[in-house]
């Protein structure tokens, strides 16, 4: 039982993680139709401006959740400049381009990165009273594992509600499923892309200022970080959130339980359960799409 | 009037650029230091490295995300040969056909899907080679490969010596040539012509009785290939190898190199390169700034000039545009409002 | 009775709830122009996709010359004689018209086993050449030879789309609104066009068309497609006079274009 139980909540932990990453580039693909790879980029920023804030001090989980939300913030607030300045010119790109842009979008964001907080690792205290070890089950397993994966389920019923069961939802299905018709009722969908671009900066921005406890931060993280919400989004079925909620919890787990049983080859797992994946299902578990949930 | 002359003679003017350009190729290592003679290895290198990602891009309408991984098997594989005491003539051989065959099996894969999600599984699939070299012994794991030697080409009579950077240079230089060659000769042919309908229009490519899958595969294998041999010299050039140099990151580096020089052209890759690694020469004392001015260059040229420096070349020289640009998404009146290329300098 | 070309089996298709083809049955007869008529979204490009393999059906079974190949992939139906069109043209867009040709030719001399490696590596084989002009001058595009695709007027790209099938001597044309988008010449000339290609080549004609003076003067049979289902089959005359079609397809207003 404790064998098994440790490894299936690191799984859940790093699956909570990449999924705090991959809400919000599903959700922006979903309406903006754009896969963006700078999107790991913004969830680095986030992690990087919270340890701005905090640096080493241990602060009450309140004071740490309050600057994780108010970086969040700042961050959707550059995210929307952002889309009205540069991103705005990637919609009408051929797809190859598409994704090209925004990878150099990435590469300049891990540039600066480089260049304000340097190279070196860094690491950022737990809040208070969350940096021990919690005993379930007979199992000392870390506090704040707890709390990423509380996090990520949450994100992922807020989302859920937002967008399935609230009246902004419904325009957002809408703007994500015809745009030109929606904008013929009357809606301003160059507003709601905005909005909605920020919405995925904030997500990822959050997602990156409460993982950032658990992570040695360096400015590769965004890459390695983008790359498996890439492959949680593409086997979830792109657009979709709630397919990239059981994919992540699925590659998690396999990852987890991969480098426990395969110790000579770890990290392997995950993309050889995802190649395995897709190579049943070329287009991922879940093919719907926000807009036709 | 100037302009006039020159589009006059079109011909004349590539005819003798590619003059000099194969002068000044040959004589390089005569007259130019060490440290330049290597540096123009690299780029040859990435010449072919790039060329090869966009027999992918422009050719067959395949964006690859995991070029690295091939080239990285192709140097690893090289240079396990070169290190064993072999000559360098076989581990090329090897790497070539090494390169093509995981292509050929990571593409079978990717090409079940298409659009973003291949694009998305060439990198994820690209990743696991990058894993494999990173994890497994034989291949020095996470500390790479040293003093991998040049040894000999072994021509049945002789065995020439490559140990000196001149020689090695002209090694290079055949190897890149006879790669643009191959690359040149496919994409040129009756089969490069079925590769272009399919990027045009693979719809109507699959209606008029070709085998899509079949033929972005082959098309796959041999960009597999061509990158296998531009890493198989990598390593014993640089004596180094590590990693890093299979994972997507290092990919983008063709991308940049070939939407900089222009994609629409063959020899779009080789201009970027060597503009970039002129630019590079000229930069070298700033460090640690390279992924900001990559990503600031590459969103620069997706952006402003999609037609890289040979489309700005060509509507300069000619007054009017030469770059094709096929629309996938045909009909789309969003996606041909500003396809990258022609239609961007068209008006 | 001559032979059968194709036959379609009880075919059902699915998008999701809707059914978008709920037992359609009918053979076409070899050498016969068949016109598909019925309103916007009664499923007529739909049963054209179940037979040409751009999308399989749920239920039933399409049988040409007597195999089955309801699960065959696409390009292998156009490889056993199967050409299509579509209602928009799909072309080449960044090839010359003489290039687009060539693809085709190519491509049939290739499964035709008609292709020598390597001296036609890089030249397209004389065949191919050969067989260019004839098609060229067939379908009256000569003169526009060396013009890039997607400078043609949109009906240019419908004939060029039509010689490209033409070139692969299909056995069975499935032929998507041929005249959509067309000026009344263009119309015109496209009709006697067909009409020209089918007496000299005597291949089997599946067609749609909205226009009624076009499915008249085509037609040798008619099937009438409503919602998904076929609700009358047979000669034109009978056709007119059917009261099923005149209940659900020609409407109160007993008039033919009230639907189109």
């Amino acid at each position: 039982m404790e064998t098994l139980f440790l490894p299936l909540v690191n799984g859940l932990t790093w699956a909570m993680m990449v999924f705090l990453v991959a809400s919000g580039l599903s959700l922006v693909f979903g309406v903006l139709k754009i896969l963006n790879f700078a999107h790991g980029g913004f969830f680095m920023l986030g992690v990087y401006l919270t340890y701005t804030f905090i640096r080493n001090h241990a602060l009450s989980p309140l004071k740490f959740f309050l600057i994780v939300f108010l970086c969040g913030i700042i961050l959707a607030i550059i995210g929307a400049i952002l889309e009205r300045l540069i991103i705005r010119r990637f919609y009408q790109l051929d797809e190859a381009y598409m994704l090209i842009a925004t990878y150099a979008l990435l590469l300049v964001i891990e540039g600066s990165v480089e260049g304000i907080w340097g190279l070196q690792f860094l690491a950022l205290p737990s809040p208070k009273g969350l940096g021990g070890g919690t005993e379930i089950f007979n199992t000392i397993i870390p506090s704040y594992s707890l709390v990423i994966i509380a996090a990520g389920v949450a994100v992922a019923v807020l989302l859920n509600l937002l967008i399935n069961r609230s009246p902004a939802g419904k325009i957002i299905r809408a703007a994500a499923g015809d745009p030109d018709m929606t904008s013929a009722l009357g809606i301003n969908v160059p507003i709601i892309y905005t909005m909605i671009f920020a919405f995925g900066i904030f997500l990822a921005a959050i997602g990156g200022g409460i993982g950032a406890p658990n992570q040695a931060i360096t400015p590769t993280m965004a890459s390695s970080f983008i790359i498996q919400a890439f492959g949680v989004v593409v086997v979830g079925g792109l657009g979709n959130i709630g397919g990239a909620f059981l994919a992540a919890i699925i590659l998690g787990l396999v990852d987890s339980f991969g480098t426990i049983y395969l110790p000579q080859i770890p990290g392997i797992a995950f993309y050889a359960a995802m190649a395995l994946i897709l190579l049943v299902k070329p287009h991922g578990l879940f093919e719907s799409s926000i807009s036709t949930k | 009037m100037f302009r006039q002359l020159i589009t006059k003679n079109f011909i004349l003017l590539r005819l003798a650029t590619a003059a000099i350009i194969i002068v000044l190729a040959l004589s390089l290592p005569l007259w130019a230091n060490p440290g330049i003679t290597f540096r123009a290895s690299l780029v040859l290198i990435y010449i072919l490295f790039a060329a090869s990602f966009n027999q992918l891009f422009n050719y067959t309408g395949l964006i690859s995300f995991g070029q690295a991984a091939y080239f990285a098997t192709g140097a690893y594989v090289a240079a396990l040969y070169v290190k064993s005491g072999a000559s360098l003539s076989g581990g090329i051989i090897l790497a070539v056909i090494a390169g093509g065959l995981v292509a050929a099996f990571l593409g079978y894969i990717s090409l079940r899907a298409s659009g973003i999600y291949f694009a998305i599984l060439t990198l994820a699939l690209g990743q696991i080679v990058y894993q494999v070299i990173f994890k497994w012994p034989a291949t020095g794991g996470e500390n790479g490969l040293a003093d991998i030697p040049r040894g000999t080409i072994n021509l049945g009579l002789a065995q020439i010596s490559l140990a000196s950077p001149v020689s090695y240079y002209y090694l290079i230089l055949i190897c890149v040539s006879l790669g643009l060659f191959i690359l040149w000769a496919v994409t040129h042919s009756n089969f490069g012509r079925i590769l272009m309908s399919i990027k045009q229009n693979h719809v109507r490519a699959s209606f008029l009785g070709i085998n899509v899958r079949l033929y972005q595969l082959i098309s796959f294998a041999i960009a597999g290939s061509i990158a296998g041999l531009a890493g198989a010299v990598y390593g014993p050039l640089t004596g180094v190898l590590m990693p890093e140099m299979a994972t997507w990151i290092y990919s983008t580096t063709p991308i940049l190199l070939t939407l900089m020089g222009g994609a629409n052209f063959f020899w779009g890759p080789a201009t970027g390169a060597v503009i970039f690694g002129i630019f590079e020469y000229l930069t070298r004392a700033m460090t640690g700034m390279s992924s900001l001015i990559m990503g600031l260059l590459l969103l620069t040229v997706v952006l402003a000039f999609p037609g890289g420096i040979l489309g700005l070349v060509t509507s300069w020289l000619i007054g009017k545009p030469s770059i094709k640009k096929s629309s996938r998404n045909e009909g789309s009146a969003a996606a041909s409002k500003l396809m990258p290329g022609g239609d961007v300098i068209n008006e | 009775m001559s032979d059968i070309v194709l036959e379609i089996r009880d075919i059902e298709k699915y998008y999701h709830q809707f059914k978008a083809l709920d037992g359609v049955s009918l053979c076409l007869e070899a050498g016969e122009i068949r016109v598909l008529i019925g309103p916007n979204g009664a499923g007529k490009t739909t049963l054209f996709s179940v037979i040409s393999g751009e999308n399989l059906a749920n239920e039933g079974a399409v049988v040409y010359r007597g195999r089955d190949i309801t699960r065959q992939v696409s390009w292998k139906r156009v490889q056993m004689g199967i050409g299509r069109c579509f209602q928009v043209a799909r072309v080449f867009p960044d090839m010359s018209v003489e290039e687009s040709l060539y693809v085709a030719l190519q491509a049939y001399a290739g499964w035709q086993k008609k292709v020598r490696v390597p001296r036609d590596f890089f030249r397209p084989p004389r065949y191919v050449l050969e067989k260019t002009g004839a098609i060229l001058d067939e379908i009256g595009l000569t003169d526009k030879r060396n013009i890039y695709v997607k400078t043609l007027s949109h009906g240019d790209k419908k004939r060029l789309e039509l010689a490209m099938a033409l070139a692969q001597e299909p056995d069975l044309l499935l032929l998507d609104e041929p005249t959509a988008g067309m000026s009344p010449e263009e119309t015109r000339d496209t009709v006697n066009l067909i009409k020209r290609l089918h007496s000299n080549r005597r291949f089997t004609v599946f067609l749609t068309e909205h226009d009624m003076d076009v499915v008249f003067s085509l037609a040798d049979n008619i099937s009438v497609l409503y919602y998904g289902r076929l609700v009358a089959s047979g000669k034109p005359e009978e056709i007119r006079k059917d009261p099923a079609v005149q209940e659900v397809y020609l409407g109160k207003e007993g008039d033919f274009d009230a639907f189109s």
